[in-house]
């Protein structure tokens, strides 16, 4: 099967394309970077079955970062495939800079621009004397139109069947003169003397991976770095030139420029304003629009569907464990997590649009000065606010941080943001012990993750992970409304993955945790055979471990177990533990009474059940995570990150619960008090401790300079 | 460091905002691929820029330039030598 090769810049509507080719949902979103490897997938054009490979954007042929060198290597490696090459019309200046590489490759180039299906478009472009300066097919497109995805498929199937390789650009011929482009030309050794200009180009630009494989650093030949420089403004001159014949700007303001830009952008209401966006989201989400929703399902679950079932199979099979296995196995752990649906749904559409807006452009550029500081990167942001909905797919896309260091160290903060699949846990031990203000809690366990991740992101730059960030260099991306098919897309998309996620792994454990808790080792039938479950003597083990925080009950313990496989889990095998009845009043109603009674299998005080959601905050990412961390930093750092979750949320549990307490029986006034004291004490030695080291610097400019 | 030799060029760092500038040269101090990055991205001698917009601490810059925009931080913006547009 032929491959055709998408190449494109970032952010310019590749993974759209190939959705749209192949009938596929890969993840799209408004900033760039988005597509981190290479993805593949068939698709059918003119009845013949070509193989469409989607990869990271790039600038040039020269890569300078993880992703990128994914894509130079498959192109360079693959000259003689069919390129189909991306451009943003709005940007078409800059984009043209990545097809001239092509071009001086001699590729089988298919020019495609995207008009990105906005009305206000910023450049208008003459196609027919485009065509005709650059010497390969250009085509026009809208990705959502169905006639110009058609006639994209006819033009690929013909430029394969007739591959039209391109002459490279007239100024190649300008760098013949040159006196360095010769010598560097004379001293290659190459079979294929088509890419000859190209590949001196590429060591005129001084291009390390090409003059090692070309072995051309043997050769001792010196090129001075001004050629870096030079050669791009060659090609910048070339695309001036072809821009003044057949572009024409339409737009006064530059592309990303915004209006609104004046009042986000704003120094000091950039960061107010993001917290209050965070806010609402968190408000719709958890209280009003999500939580009605999903009263709503969780009611039907059980009255329509579990009460109905489980009164069926009582009436067919009088055994108690099958009964047990409906009722608390399927209805109560299931029903646990599905009535979350609407919330979890809701967080990822929040997530999705503020994705697809491009206002995470503008929030990386708000916090580089102050991630700067604690030794992440602006585009850190991205990776954290994804945190906040799915751990795994998050830390995948750190790939695209600068230095190796920031890359590292932003993967192993993002399960610190507490992911959608911990949102049961607030909701249902937090609302039984704190009702309404059970909103001030969720949003402060929250914060403590955050809080968390910038203190130990502190603590990693001065010590092991020194970041080397030189090289925050972000395009902003238009602000763009996301379209009604979109909207509907990204629920449909994210309510499969939720319910497939709850058909299979979570599903499949409920029904383990259900017959573990249930059987004795003697596999009799605990509920009404009396004696010991298995989860009850694996689980009385190890409680004494969390007795300082606690939750030393076997319930519990055997909850934060199976926990580790999906965070869902926890919520399942609580409600599973203690069980149901499906005719009594509300599910969710039963399963927080029950916590608060002590004869439960998992019961928990006010103090222990904020301990406990403080633990499940942070002390270990599930397995997807951990997984995806150890492909993406290495198994060292994975291991020292699990570690380190583990110990904080030790020590935070142990420390709120024991606040608690003491909080209950002295008051919070004398906590207060303390609070200040503390305060004073802790400023009082950094002051000291600043002036007495700023004591032996020079006085001229306040920094240890040698003379 | 505030001890370093001043730089003798006007750069990007220290342009006013909203102010047409061309690109005189870019420096070389934060290596050869920031020098390619760079020019992947139009900033090239000759090139006209200018400054939109300044973050909280004014250390990230919203630059302008070919009809786009581009963020960076000033130590970029520092090896950016430019010279106003009259």
């Amino acid at each position: 099967m032929k491959e055709v090769l998408l190449i494109g810049n970032p952010n310019t509507g590749k993974t759209t394309l190939f959705n749209n080719l192949t009938k596929s949902n890969e993840h799209i979103g408004n900033w760039h970077g988005v597509t981190v490897e290479e993805k593949r997938k068939k698709f059918n054009a003119g009845g013949e079955d070509f193989e469409l490979v989607d990869m990271p954007g790039i600038y040039s042929l020269t890569a300078l970062s993880f992703e990128e060198q994914v894509a130079v290597d498959y192109i360079l490696n693959g000259t003689d495939k069919l390129m189909l090459n991306i451009c943003d019309l709005n940007n078409l200046q800059r984009n043209l800079y990545l097809t001239l590489g092509l071009l001086e490759l001699g590729a089988n180039v298919l020019l495609a621009i995207n008009t990105m299906g906005s009305k206000k478009r910023f450049n208008e472009v003459d196609i027919y004397k485009l065509k005709e300066e650059l010497g390969i097919e250009v085509f026009l497109f809208n990705a959502s139109s169905k006639k110009d995805i058609n006639d994209l498929k006819l033009l690929i199937k013909k430029l394969s069947d007739k591959p039209k390789y391109s002459n490279p650009p007239s100024y190649v011929k300008e760098l013949n003169k040159m006196q360095e482009f010769n010598l560097i030309k004379n001293n290659l050794n190459i079979n294929d003397s088509n890419k000859l200009n190209f590949f001196a180009i590429k060591i005129l630009e001084k291009d390390e991976k090409i003059i090692e494989k070309l072995e051309f650093n043997k050769k001792n030949i010196k090129i001075n770095n001004d050629y870096i420089q030079q050669i791009a403004k060659i090609r910048y001159d070339y695309i001036s030139c072809l821009s003044k014949v057949c572009i024409k700007k339409t737009q006064k303001l530059a592309y990303g420029e915004s209006k609104i830009d004046k009042i986000i952008l704003n120094r000091f209401l950039s960061i107010p304003i993001f917290l209050g966006i965070m806010a609402l989201i968190f408000y719709l989400t958890f209280f009003s629009v999500g939580a009605f929703f999903s009263s709503l399902l969780s009611d039907f679950i059980q009255n329509i569907i579990g009460a109905n079932l489980v009164n069926f199979i009582a009436s067919i099979c009088n055994i108690p464990w099958v009964i047990g296995l409906f009722e608390n196995g399927i209805v109560a752990g299931l029903g646990s997590i599905l009535s979350f649906l609407p919330q979890v749904v809701l967080l990822f559409f929040f997530l999705s649009i503020l994705e697809d807006s491009g206002y995470l452009a503008r929030l990386a550029f708000s916090f580089e000065d102050i991630f700067k500081k604690l030794g992440l990167s602006g585009k850190s942001v991205y990776t954290l606010l994804m945190g906040f909905g799915c751990s795994a797919t998050a830390a995948l896309t750190a790939r695209n941080m600068e230095d190796k260091n920031s890359k590292i160290k932003t993967a192993m903060l993002t399960p610190y943001m507490s992911c959608s699949a911990k949102l049961p846990i607030y909701a249902v031990i937090g609302g039984a012990f704190f009702g309404a203000s059970n909103l001030f809690i969720i949003f402060s366990i929250y914060l403590l993750g955050v809080v968390v991740a910038i203190i130990l992101s502190m603590i990693l730059e001065k010590t092991a992970l020194k970041s080397k960030n030189q090289s925050f260099i972000l395009e902003f991306p238009p602000y763009r409304l996301p379209s009604f098919k979109r909207i509907l897309n990204i629920i449909s998309d994210n309510l499969k993955q939720f319910i497939i996620r709850i058909g299979s792994v979570i599903f499949a454990m409920n029904i383990i945790v259900w017959l573990l808790g249930s059987f004795s080792f003697g596999f009799a039938y605990v509920p009404t055979d009396g004696g010991v479950s298995m989860l009850e003597s694996i689980g009385k083990f190890l409680a004494p471990i969390f007795i300082p925080l606690g939750f030393g009950n076997w319930g519990a313990t055997s909850a934060l177990i199976a926990g580790l496989v999906a965070k869902e889990v926890i919520v399942s095998s609580i409600a599973i533990f203690n069980g149901i009845d499906v005719n009594a009043g509300s599910m969710q109603n039963q399963v927080q009474n029950s916590i608060l009674n002590s004869s439960s299998a998992v019961y928990f005080t006010p103090a222990s059940a904020l301990s406990y959601m403080v633990f499940c905050l942070i002390y270990m990412p599930c397995i997807a995570t951990m997984s995806v961390l150890n492909k993406e930093i290495g198994t060292k750092w994975t291991i020292i990150s699990i570690i380190i979750e583990f110990v904080i949320a030790y020590l935070l549990s142990f420390i709120v619960y024991n606040l608690y307490n003491f909080m209950s029986i002295y008051g919070i006034g004398y906590f207060l008090m303390l609070a200040l004291g503390l305060i004073i004490i802790v400023v009082s030695i950094i002051y000291i401790y600043r002036h007495l080291k700023n004591k032996d610097k020079c006085k001229a400019c306040g920094y240890k300079c040698k003379n | 460091m505030k001890c370093d030799v001043k730089e003798n060029y006007t750069s990007l760092k220290s342009a006013n905002l909203n102010t047409k500038f061309k690109v005189v040269k870019v420096h070389e101090n934060l290596g050869i691929n920031m020098l390619r990055r760079l020019g992947d991205l139009g900033i090239v001698e000759g090139t006209e820029i200018s400054v939109l917009k300044k973050s909280f601490l004014g250390k990230t810059l919203l630059v302008s330039l070919n009809g786009y925009t581009l963020s960076f931080r000033d130590n970029i913006a520092k090896i950016i030598e430019v010279k106003k547009v009259i």
